[in-house]
């Protein structure tokens, strides 16, 4: 194999083990731009980190869909009712 | 704070201040209207720290009750739906403290983001979001909480990096790490449903 070759080779096995490690960071926006790059170059050429990447995208986006719902509930009224009576006995800090 | 609750116009805020001032000074029909304001969000973000619905209820008037108490000392540096939220993170931790190591999370997890309301998509997505919510909801209740309570801080409930980190007084280094590694976990546990789901 000729050198670049062996090179090519080097870089892209202490990247496969490098993104991983920084696949959320990198998908939070947290790397700074030259780790941006190293992601992006990797990631279009490895299958497995392109799979990882899209894989937690996903999962990241279906947490914050969870997040964004409402309870099907509402217990406000219950909170209110149980907690109305109890305000007065309960002593107060001082500012 | 970007929770879901924290999201209000300047008016809003102006008026906000004013009960909470106005609570603070002991008026009890301001305070009552705090509380009508967030115990629906509070209540749902403690059912996903992993209480079931009596814990999250009692759990809510907890804090409410807490809050009361030390609302006179409360110097409006934050938003009130931070303070409250603290407050309501730690008497949910020390609840789930309280219980048997064993299955602290997993039937808490099962039903809390399966028990909520969605925009009602067409039948075949509602199923698959229906799916969804209940396998990571399993998954979520798998996760020992040392790494489930940072995912649901920063991406279930929103809040940033800097205000998730701090909550758990951990630094922020230290916070993304368990967050990665909690991400990592639930991958692992939903494989077979995002590799379908995949674009």
């Amino acid at each position: 194999m000729s050198i670049p070759g062996r090179l090519h080779g080097l870089r892209f096995r202490r990247d496969h083990r490098w993104v991983p490690a920084h696949a959320s960071a990198y998908l939070d926006g947290d790397l700074a731009e030259h780790d941006r790059r190293r992601v992006k170059r990797h990631s279009g050429e490895c299958a497995e980190c392109r799979a990882l990447l899209s894989s937690l995208r996903v999962l990241i986006g279906a947490l914050r869909g969870a997040g964004a719902q409402a309870p099907a509930q509402p217990v406000a009224g219950a909170v209110l009712a149980s907690i109305r009576g109890r305000l007065d006995e309960v002593p107060r800090d001082r500012p | 704070m970007t929770a879901p609750a924290g999201e209000t116009t300047p008016g809003e805020e102006r008026g906000e201040a004013e009960l909470v001032r106005r609570a603070a000074d002991g008026d009890m029909s301001a305070f009552e209207e705090l509380v009508m304001r967030y115990a629906d969000p509070l209540f749902a973000s403690l059912r996903r720290f992993g209480l079931d619905e009596a814990e999250a209820q009692e759990v809510a008037q907890e804090t409410f009750l807490r809050a009361w108490r030390a609302l006179p000392r409360f110097e409006q540096r934050s938003r009130f739906y931070t303070w409250l939220y603290r407050i309501g993170f730690n008497e949910a931790q020390r609840r789930l403290a309280r219980r048997p190591a064993a299955g602290v999370t997993v039937t808490a997890g099962e039903d809390a983001l399966a028990d909520v309301a969605d925009a009602r998509p067409g039948p075949a997505e509602e199923a698959e979001q229906e799916d969804l919510r209940r396998a990571l909801a399993r998954a979520l209740g798998q996760l020992p909480p040392d790494l489930r309570v940072p995912v649901v801080l920063r991406d279930i409930e929103g809040l940033s990096t800097q205000e998730a980190a701090s909550l758990l007084e951990l630094g922020e280094p230290a916070f993304k790490s368990r967050l990665h590694r909690g991400r990592m976990a639930l991958r692992g546990l939903l494989i077979p449903w995002l590799a379908t789901t995949e674009p």
